[in-house]
């Protein structure tokens, strides 16, 4: 069993798209500042910090999860993905180019969030209805779009073909 | 050939690129994650700041010990209003009318705080947990003061929310004066009511924030700042900071959503790049969510006290309306509190012809933060008012909704027609709006599937609205609503040696698209494709303009790029000419080349062209000017009327007050579209919103103006279960005022779209007597009405 | 809104967490952190330190055995309901599993955070009364088990002392049909009501009824006087509205800002009878 002294740095070893990173920090930091402070991943938004938006949503072993409530030192061991690892190369990933096509971004703070979310749901099921993306979106506030557009994005016939070769057993 | 002098000339421009829905050439940066937000800024040695904010809506500060906050490790420098006040008087805000209360909101009080959330220390950290610590550690005596909570308390003038404002009165208007009184007297039917109109939040997913550096060296201060208006804050802050104008740049970074709430200057601007100077280094303030919901500004807080008089066959007679604001404690800048009834009066008789009107507003002080500007701004209550008292009158002189406003509406043969409440209407498709409506909603079967549903039990009901908006607010428009601001917005377009297009604006976005849209109005002004243009934005080192607010940058940059544009052309034209051999009259500008008119043969590329002027002397005509750019301003020569409705259909559960909206429907009429996808994404999001504050949000205070929703737990934003599907109709009807027939547009969602929200409800509740006037329509409050009508 | 400082632990075992929490007076266990985290980040709360619970692979189990759901505290409502084998012994969970948050919320939030936090607004609470569920609550002194009736002692507040960890809830199986309602602002959202209701019937009557309410008082309640007056009734639209009547009645409901207590009381009766209707034409297992 460890205990850190308070404001004690704690090392941290986890895999952040696809690259291994080691570094001390904070227990009271968060994972959304520690991925854009410490380890300068500013893709992931934060905008609220008390768990309701969802700008701050990143995948954590696959998983959609709020990186505002979580401790940076909770990523130990963990494997995350945030928006800068879903383009591969040059070439952006099939549901970013959706968005792109559907007009499914203004402002673009909710974006980060609405992909992993969205991301996550594909992986489970590459045709969902509407009313289930709605559904899975909704702890995904959106200020500019409406969310219709976000749908239509998600819902993508190429969207979902690509997906189908991603789906997890 | 372009007048250097006539700003407000419409240029000429065909159109290629306008109309169609290009894909946005700013997402995959945003898309993924490299664009960059105020937060995700840093700068080495950058500090952080954390606001004290006051605890009480209205109280004396007796004491402040700073003392074991200043001893807290990490801990740089600790300011009060004390300090600031070295340095700056704050923010006076004033409209230049007669009897307008000016009022002076401290860069940080010192004093006395005037409302929950003002500021009263500032902190700054190595981090801004640090700061977040030592404002824990600050220790402030108080003697509270009474507060003014409403409307109501701020009319008796019992207590005072700011001495500065006499009577709580910042502002009374009487904008039409028409005596109504003997045509109410004699009307056939007459509808009033009262409408309370809930303060809510433009509520941006991102927050306020800014970074300041201040280099001593040169004097140089650069504030990179989340706002929609960088060079009206960068000569503010010259003006309030007594910094000169030219050492202070303003960057606007991607921003994360405005609405109106960015088109400020706020007090905390002030203080950050005061802190950088003071500490000769970077320093950062990103407000979080409970800062943006206490002392971001509220907006919409307005009670409408409304009649309308009728004829028995629905002809509408005369209007008598009384708005009051709850203006909280200072006058925003630079709207000020006259945002509100003021403004909002202005739109009062809409689209109607409704002959006589007496319509009054008054601005009141209250202990609350400062109203602001707020997408729609000021028309959203009063819209809420005036189609709420239609649709009774309609009910009770059985007549259909769109029925009773076809009678009503003015119509082409009628423009131009001067309103009752002093706007000249020169445009607009008001019956074509309210005909599509009609049959986008099916009317006949919305009735039976009504019918239908009140024999089970149900509540059905549908809400419309119709609405005509000022957009591209220049001189003429701001002189129109009654508020004298003159605007000034350049563009400055380049001809690249090599034949591409660079694009200079003053025009920031906070997620409208301005790189697409501008990219695609200057590629139809030069005749070159959409990938050669680049648009610039985002800093005061390059053009100069009031902001993007307003429904503005559509019109304005349009003719402000027109003009620069045509400009270069005029050169292009000239040398092409010379080269060709023909007169630059015959010179077109098409398809990347310029050629002679008819003979697209006879030419060259632009990039021939562009090389000739940069760098072949010797193709020049005599006394031949090879400036390729040129900067022009744009001033529309009136207010650009935009015009559409919308209706929603409604099930109401009676028993829990839940409201669901099955179906909505939005008809726009911006003339020429730029970018279809993107009006429609303009229209859906205010939709959004407009759901959002009809029946979920809402600011609450506690009778000491204690806020009591300062989470996203109690402030509720629509999701993406609470807004539907929406079906959108386009009628284009262009303008002749703006080059390219060009409207503004954006703002019609949460102008017109509470409205129909709120009709609808009323519509299904109407067969139980209910007509609600208090907003939003929570489930609580559906449920009282309904219970109160049972008992 | 930044955490304030804490100090940080991680144990191995459940006798480990014991242990911290019983060394440091203001050591509180971290869950999910879905409820903890962000009144953290409100400041409303500075624990000295956070026994964090995460690797605690024993909290995670779900296991039926001996007629029973045994559910470890440290259980994501995503585990729960991806462990659909048990949906239809306890349909009631997983019907009341589809109002709790959203996605990520339940990615992280686990069932036993939110027992153990006791908010009057979450669904778990109502659960596990009305499925008479027990509470199992680790000491460094060894185990006791708490009955759901006696478990919920206010708002944000149960029988768990300082030094004690919830560990397990255990569900006995029921073969009633199960129906729940809830009104909540927006989808996901804290209720505003809800209403959790059994039946077994017999012969077209009721032979027993369960009816508990949430978010009407400082802790779920069940309704005793409707669940007898409805035995050895039909379950019609009257019936159904009386036991609704009768259940809330003398509720003395709290008002905020959300709703009234009048609001929560005439609601609170209406899911009752809507839920007992639903719950009516539920196959039985």
């Amino acid at each position: 069993m460890k205990k850190t002294a308070v404001d004690e740095l704690l090392l941290v070893n986890t895999t952040v798209n696809g690259r291994a990173y080691s570094f001390a920090i904070e227990p009271r930091i968060s994972l959304a500042d520690t991925l854009r402070y410490e380890l300068g991943l500013t893709g992931t938004k934060v905008g609220c910090e008390h768990g309701v938006c969802g700008a701050c949503t990143v995948l954590v072993d696959g998983e959609p999860m709020r990186s505002c409530l979580m401790l940076g030192v909770q990523a130990e061991g963990r494997t995350i993905q945030t928006v800068e690892g879903l383009a591969s190369g040059l070439k952006l990933h099939p549901l970013q180019e959706s968005f792109k096509r559907h007009h499914a971004l203004q402002c673009g703070f909710c974006s980060a969030g609405m992909l992993a979310t969205a991301l996550a749901l594909l992986r489970d099921n590459p045709t969902p209805t509407r009313t289930e993306v709605r559904e899975i979106i909704s702890g995904n506030l959106c200020r500019c779009t409406g969310y219709e557009t976000i749908v239509d994005a998600i819902c993508d016939t190429q969207v979902a073909e690509f997906m189908r070769g991603e789906q997890r057993g | 050939m372009v007048n250097n002098v006539d700003k407000h000339e419409v240029v000429a421009i065909t159109k290629a690129a306008i109309g169609q829905s290009i894909a946005r050439k700013e997402d995959a940066t945003i898309l993924t994650g490299r664009s960059q937000y105020i937060a995700d800024i840093r700068l080495p040695g950058m500090l952080h700041a954390a606001f004290l904010r006051a605890p009480f809506a209205h109280a004396r500060i007796l004491n402040i010990d700073l003392s074991a906050a200043k001893d807290l490790p990490g801990v740089e420098l600790i300011w009060t209003g004390a300090d600031a006040a070295r340095y700056t008087a704050g923010i006076t805000a004033s409209l230049q009318v007669d009897n307008y209360c000016a009022t002076t909101q401290p860069a940080m009080a010192s004093d006395e705080v005037r409302y929950v959330g003002e500021t009263i220390a500032v902190v700054v950290a190595t981090s801004r947990r640090v700061a977040e610590d030592a404002l824990e550690l600050i220790d402030i005596d108080y003697d509270e003061l009474p507060t003014v909570n409403s409307i109501a308390q701020a009319v008796t003038a019992e207590n005072l929310a700011n001495n500065e404002v006499a009577n709580n009165v910042i502002y009374r208007d009487v904008r039409s004066a028409d005596d109504v009184d003997p045509t109410f007297a004699s009307a056939e039917k007459v509808v009033s009511g009262v409408f309370y109109n809930n303060r809510v939040s433009a509520s941006p997913i991102e927050t306020r924030g800014c970074v300041a550096r201040h280099e001593w060296t040169n004097g140089l201060l650069t504030l990179w700042s989340a706002t929609q208006m960088p060079g009206y804050l960068r000569t503010i802050l010259a003006m309030c900071l007594q910094i000169p104008e030219h050492t202070i740049e303003v960057i606007t970074p991607q921003v994360g959503g405005g609405f109106g709430q960015k088109a400020h200057v706020h007090p905390e601007e002030l203080i950050v790049c005061l802190l950088a100077r003071e500490l000769g280094m970077p320093v950062s303030w990103i407000e979080d969510r409970q800062e943006n919901l206490l002392a971001g500004t509220h907006a919409k807080h307005q009670i409408n006290d409304m009649a309308l008089a009728f004829s028995a066959d629905g002809k509408m007679l005369a209007m008598k309306n009384h708005a009051s604001t709850d203006a909280g404690a200072y006058n925003c800048l630079p709207w000020t509190a006259s945002v509100e009834g003021k403004v909002g009066t202005s739109a009062m008789t809409g689209v109607y012809k409704i002959p006589l009107a007496h319509l009054e507003s008054v601005e009141l002080a209250t202990s609350k933060c400062p109203i602001g500007a707020y997408r729609g701004v000021g028309w959203t209550a009063g819209q809420i008012a005036r189609e709420s008292l239609i649709d009774q009158a309609a009910r009770e002189l059985n007549l259909s909704p769109f029925a009773i406003r076809r009678t009503n509406v003015i119509q082409t043969s009628d423009f131009p027609y001067a309103s009752a409440s002093k706007i000249v209407i020169r445009e607009g498709s008001f019956l074509e709006t309210i005909d599509r409506l009609e049959s986008m909603v099916d009317y006949p079967s919305f009735k039976a599937r009504q019918t239908e549903a009140r024999a089970q039990g149900r509540y059905l009901g549908l809400g419309i609205s119709v609405f005509n908006e000022i957009t591209g607010f220049g001189t003429r428009a701001f002189s129109q609503i009654g508020t004298p601001i003159t605007s000034h917005d350049t563009a400055t377009v380049r001809v690249d040696p090599t034949g591409t297009v660079t694009v200079t604006t003053s025009f920031v976005a906070a997620g409208q698209g301005h790189s697409t849209t501008f990219a695609q109005v200057a590629a139809d002004a030069l005749g070159v494709p959409v990938d050669k243009v680049v648009v610039r934005a985002g800093s005061t080192a390059n053009t100069y303009g009031l902001g993007t607010f307003a429904s503005r940058a559509a019109v304005i940059g349009t003719g402000s790029i027109a003009r620069a544009a045509e400009m270069v052309r005029v050169k292009i034209r000239q040398i092409a000419g010379h080269m060709l051999e023909v007169s630059p009259l015959d010179i077109v500008l098409e398809n990347d080349r310029v050629h002679v008119s008819g003979v697209p043969d006879r030419g060259m590329s632009m990039a021939e062209v562009a090389g000739a002027i940069y760098f072949a002397e010797s193709t020049h005509p005599e006394n031949f000017d090879p400036t390729l750019e040129a900067t022009a301003t744009y001033d529309p020569g009136d207010a650009i009327l935009a015009n559409g409705g919308h209706a929603a259909i409604v099930e109401v559960d009676a028993d829990t007050g839940i409201v669901k909206i099955e179906k909505f429907f939005a008809v726009e009429d911006c003339g020429q579209m730029i970018n279809p996808m993107i009006v429609e994404g303009q229209i859906r999001g205010g939709i959004a919103q407009a759901i959002g504050s009809s029946l979920l949000e809402e600011l609450i205070h506690d009778e000491n103006s204690q806020l009591m929703t300062t989470t996203f737990m109690d402030y509720l934003l629509p999701s993406a279960c609470d807004v539907p599907e929406i079906e959108i109709a386009h009628l284009c009807t262009p303008s002749a005022l703006v080059p390219g027939g060009i409207k503004g547009m954006g703002e019609s969602g949460m102008i017109s779209a509470p409205a129909a929200v709120i009709g609808a409800v009323n519509d299904a509740l109407a067969c139980r007597e209910i007509f609600l006037t208090e907003y939003p329509l929570s489930p609580q409050r559906i449920f009282a009405a309904l219970n109160s009508v049972n008992e | 809104m930044k955490f304030p400082a804490f100090s940080y632990a991680v144990p191995a075992t459940v006798a480990e967490a014991l242990e911290l929490l019983a060394a440091d007076e203001d050591a509180r266990p971290l869950a999910g952190g879905q409820t903890l985290l962000p009144i953290l980040a409100l400041r409303m709360a500075s624990p000295g330190c956070l026994v964090d619970l995460s690797p605690l692979s024993e909290l995670k189990n779900i296991v039926f055995e001996d007629q029973t759901l045994k559910i470890g505290a440290m259980v994501t409502f995503a585990q729960l309901a991806r462990a659909t084998a048990h949906q239809a012994n306890f349909p009631l969970i997983y019907l009341a599993l589809k109002h709790v948050a959203h996605v990520a919320i339940r990615n992280r939030g686990t069932i036993g955070g939110s027992l153990a936090y006791a908010d009057a607004a979450a669904e778990m609470p109502v659960v596990v009364c009305a499925l008479n569920a027990i509470m199992v609550i680790a000491g460094v002194g060894g185990a006791r088990r708490v009955a759901a009736a006696d478990f919920f002692t206010g708002h944000f507040s149960t029988a768990i002392e300082r030094r004690e960890l919830l560990t397990q809830i255990e569900f006995p199986i029921s073969d009633h049909t199960w129906a729940f309602e809830e009104v909540s602002r927006r989808p996901g959202d804290f209720a505003l009501v809800m209403a959790a209701t059994g039946l077994r019937m017999r012969d077209g009557q009721c032979a027993e009824a369960r009816i508990a309410l949430g978010c009407v008082a400082d802790r779920p309640l069940r309704a005793p006087a409707a669940e007898a007056f409805l035995s050895g009734k039909q379950i019609t639209e009257e019936t159904a509205a009386e036991a609704g009547q009768i259940a809330t009645s003398d509720l003395k409901s709290h008002a905020d800002i959300h709703a009234s207590a009048e609001y929560r009381r005439k609601v609170g009766s209406t899911l009752i009878k809507r839920a007992l209707l639903r719950a009516a034409v539920e196959p039985r297992l």
